[in-house]
């Protein structure tokens, strides 16, 4: 697809000119380090919130991004936004997230909200669980608000998670069912930062095992995700 | 990334798992959010080693969310290992922390474990914010009560570095270099020793120098006289066998534990392979007088009635762990009263902020067992208020003014844990919020009419004491009574029998010392005295030896 290569689809003047130059900074970042140990560096596990389970349909209401850098998680080093949406979601949606429809209205401008979300991200490599739902939904997004492609190595735990514990392999399915088995507590789920932190625990998990399922680096990790998701 | 704050949700998830355990369930709101917004997570997978004395000085504190660590000696000094779990919830190294040294426990996760990490900056933030984090990081006592109830929790204390604490290494606390004998020694000669040297143990040693042995006072009394041993028998026959030890830079806390665990009253402190000391039991209690001192500042710091009921329950719990160790009963009433009347004063001033009270000059006084400094683990309120007769003030308008005001100081006494006086004895009721010359019209009016219930009264309004304020007033009181007792002997015949009906108190004649509360207690003792005198005098018989007599 010629959208895929070339990033200008959609003529970037129209930006506003903060939003431009923070992409632009963005775009300069340097690529993560593949060759690292998996469990040092900073990866940032990533969550979305939509208006229906249509990844290619609808649209994004909420991100949450929570960085675990050298196996460890902080709190602070955090990123949630609400996207200004022109008309509330339904009801039986908003039901889901708890994202009420005023906090839709009255959300941040998609373009600042998601330069945001991209110099809080920067070239780290992403984490998920489930991850071509969210990373679906981020380059619709990034591709209609800002126009460039969002191409990122994703990480995707529903991959991961059965080759580490592959004795609960074949009776844990969901994210719910793998944070129940290790007891991880999540406070709100589907509101994306709880479940950032939620999967994000997981991830701690994950990651000083990952020498034993074969990966020593972090690019190898992100390679034994089901595809490689660099190019989904 | 760090000065950020994180999402309320995140925070407020976090403060909720923190809330299931103490402290964290006493601390004010704000003062939760400030502690969870600085967390970090990590994960140690079962048998990790999470700190050891090798990480250093330790610049973090652990809070473990969910999991089991163990913490346990990593040398091998030790002859008998100490172990201890900790759970969900349990914060540690706190000592290490405070003291700003390494650990002298290595921490290793039992099952896969997740902690929570707060740094220095952030702990030393709340701990100056929470007086309820404060209090529970430097409960240093807490550590003994602690270790016999739920397992090792360091809770020692930040006070002045030169101050020997629970904290402190074992090194700083040892009086004497450590006397030994051969163990082939006979039990006479370690007997003259100890004499000698007057000391309470003597550590034996083996072929090889090393040590082998320990032998003590109570070994004496058990072992030899009781057993009818002989003197000449070599000592190894009675010694206790491969004593305990610790090395000289593990915390007096863990020698209290080890031997709250084992049921040891020496543990023999090395350096190296070198033995430096004994440290027994009585050298810990020494530092039960400091850790008063610490949960006094604790209340003098309490900024609401909460962190002030918060101390109050550490006093408590203070008083149930020195009653669990034998600390004997006359001390720990004097303790636990003083602290008591910290608690007091604390209330009071509090109060103060909200009433306009400082230009009346009262003074608030204790009574009953509180003015004797008799009190215990639980007791009611005995208070009133004397307060100065001024020409032409309106006694009434004043007395309204304080009985608002020592209204809410009972209360929040009730709220500490001092329930309201059922007999309505307390400062708020208008009864016994009285002027100075009303004071010596009521006192008047009991010495005269000795019927049971002034008898009553008097048994429990004459021993006062000045808890709060001008204290001139109460000394004029004292005055007032005693020229006016010693010419009522009928009075003071009846109040002896009264006396001697009910048991006294424990520590009444005890060997007290200090402080202003003497007065009160000469006063009362001297009181019972002339009464047991003139009741002597009256039956014919003398008694020479008046307090004895009386207990």
């Amino acid at each position: 697809m010629i959208s895929s290569i070339w990033p200008f689809r959609r003529a970037r003047a129209s930006l506003p000119e903060a939003v431009a130059r923070s992409v632009e900074r963005w775009r300069g970042l340097a690529e993560y380090e593949r060759g690292r140990p998996p469990a040092k560096g900073r990866w940032v596990v990533v969550a979305v919130e939509s208006g229906g389970l249509e990844a290619v349909s609808d649209t994004l209401i909420a991100v949450g991004a929570l960085a675990v850098v050298d196996g460890q998680i902080d709190l602070a080093d955090s990123f949630e936004v609400i996207l200004r949406q022109e008309a509330p979601s339904t009801v039986a949606n908003i039901e889901i997230h708890g994202i009420g429809g005023t906090e839709q209205t009255q959300g941040e401008d998609p373009r600042e909200a998601l330069a945001a979300f991209l110099a809080f991200v920067g070239k780290d490599p992403l984490v998920a669980f489930h991850a071509p739902f969210d990373s679906t939904m981020l380059r619709r997004a990034v591709d209609r608000h800002l126009g460039i492609a969002f191409k990122r190595p994703w990480l995707d735990l529903a991959d991961i998670a059965p080759l580490v514990w592959p004795r609960y392999a074949s009776r844990l399915s969901g994210l719910d069912d793998w944070l129940e088995t290790f007891s991880i507590p999540v406070a709100f789920r589907h509101r994306a930062i709880a479940d950032c932190l939620a999967t994000a625990q997981l991830l701690l998990m994950v990651l000083p095992a990952a020498a034993g399922i074969g990966a020593s680096t972090a690019g190898q990790l992100v390679s034994l995700s089901g595809a490689d998701r660099w190019l989904s | 990334m760090n000065e950020r704050q994180p999402p309320p949700l995140l925070v407020a998830a976090t403060a909720d798992i923190l809330r299931k355990h103490a402290p964290f369930d006493a601390m004010a709101e704000a003062d939760l959010a400030h502690l969870a917004g600085g967390l970090k997570l990590r994960y140690f997978a079962r048998d990790t080693v999470i700190l050891s004395p090798e990480n250093g000085i330790i610049d973090s504190l652990f809070i473990i969310q969910r999991g089991a660590v163990q913490a346990d000696e990593p040398t091998q000094v030790s002859l008998h290992t100490m172990a201890a779990t900790l759970t969900d919830g349990e914060c540690f190294p706190i000592g290490a922390l405070v003291a700003a040294r390494a650990t002298t426990l290595r921490y290793t996760a039992l099952k896969d474990t997740f902690c929570y990490v707060l740094d220095e900056v952030r702990f030393k933030e709340v701990m100056s914010s929470s007086p309820e984090f404060h209090a529970f990081c430097t409960r240093r006592l807490a550590a003994l009560l602690a270790a016999s109830t739920r397992g090792t929790r360091e809770a020692y204390s930040s006070r002045a570095a030169d101050e020997l604490t629970m904290a402190s290494p074992l090194r700083n606390a040892l009086r004497h270099a450590p006397v030994t004998l051969p163990e082939s020694a006979s039990v006479r000669q370690v007997l003259e020793l100890m004499k000698s040297r007057r000391i309470g143990s003597i550590v034996l040693t083996g072929g090889d120098g090393a040590p082998s042995g320990i032998f003590t006072q109570t070994d004496v009394l058990n072992r030899v006289a009781l057993a009818a041993q002989p003197l000449d028998r070599p000592v190894s026959e009675v010694m206790t066998r491969d004593p305990a030890t610790l090395a000289a830079g593990s915390a007096l806390s863990e020698a209290a534990q080890l031997m709250a665990r084992k049921g040891f009253r020496h543990v023999l402190v090395i350096e190296g392979d070198r033995l430096m000391g004994v440290i027994s039991e009585r050298d810990l209690f020494g530092l039960q007088r400091l850790s008063m001192q610490g949960l006094r500042k604790d209340i003098g710091r309490a900024e609401t009635v909460d962190a002030l009921a918060f101390a109050a329950r550490e006093v408590r719990e203070l008083g149930t762990a020195m009653l669990a160790q034998g600390v004997a009963a006359e001390q720990l009433t004097q303790f636990i009263s003083a602290l008591n009347d910290a608690v007091t004063e604390r209330a009071i001033e509090l109060a103060r902020r909200e009433h306009d009270v400082a230009g009346i000059g009262f003074c608030w006084m204790g009574l009953g067992s509180e003015g004797r400094n008799e009190q215990t683990l639980a007791t009611d309120q005995d208070n009133a208020i004397i307060f100065p007769d001024a020409e032409g003030d309106d006694r009434d308008a004043t007395r309204k003014k304080l009985l608002a005001f020592a209204d809410q100081v009972n209360r929040a006494l009730d709220a500490c844990g001092f329930p309201l006086c059922k007999g309505d004895i307390m400062a708020r009721n208008p009864a016994w919020c009285l002027s100075l010359a009303e004071w010596f019209h009521r006192f008047d009016d009991w010495i005269r009419n000795s019927d049971p219930e002034a008898l009553l009264n008097a048994s429990i309004f004459f021993d006062f004491r000045a808890l709060h304020g001008d204290a001139s007033l109460v000394d004029r009181l004292r005055e007032f009574l005693l020229a006016h007792v010693k010419d009522r002997p009928v009075f003071l015949r009846q109040m002896a029998a009264n006396a001697l009906q009910t048991r006294p108190p424990l520590g009444l004649f005890g060997d007290i010392v200090g402080g202003e509360a003497i007065d009160a207690f000469q006063f009362v003792q001297m009181l019972r005295l002339r009464a047991q005198d003139s009741l002597d005098r009256g039956s014919g018989r003398r008694s020479r030896t008046g307090s004895t007599r009386i207990r």
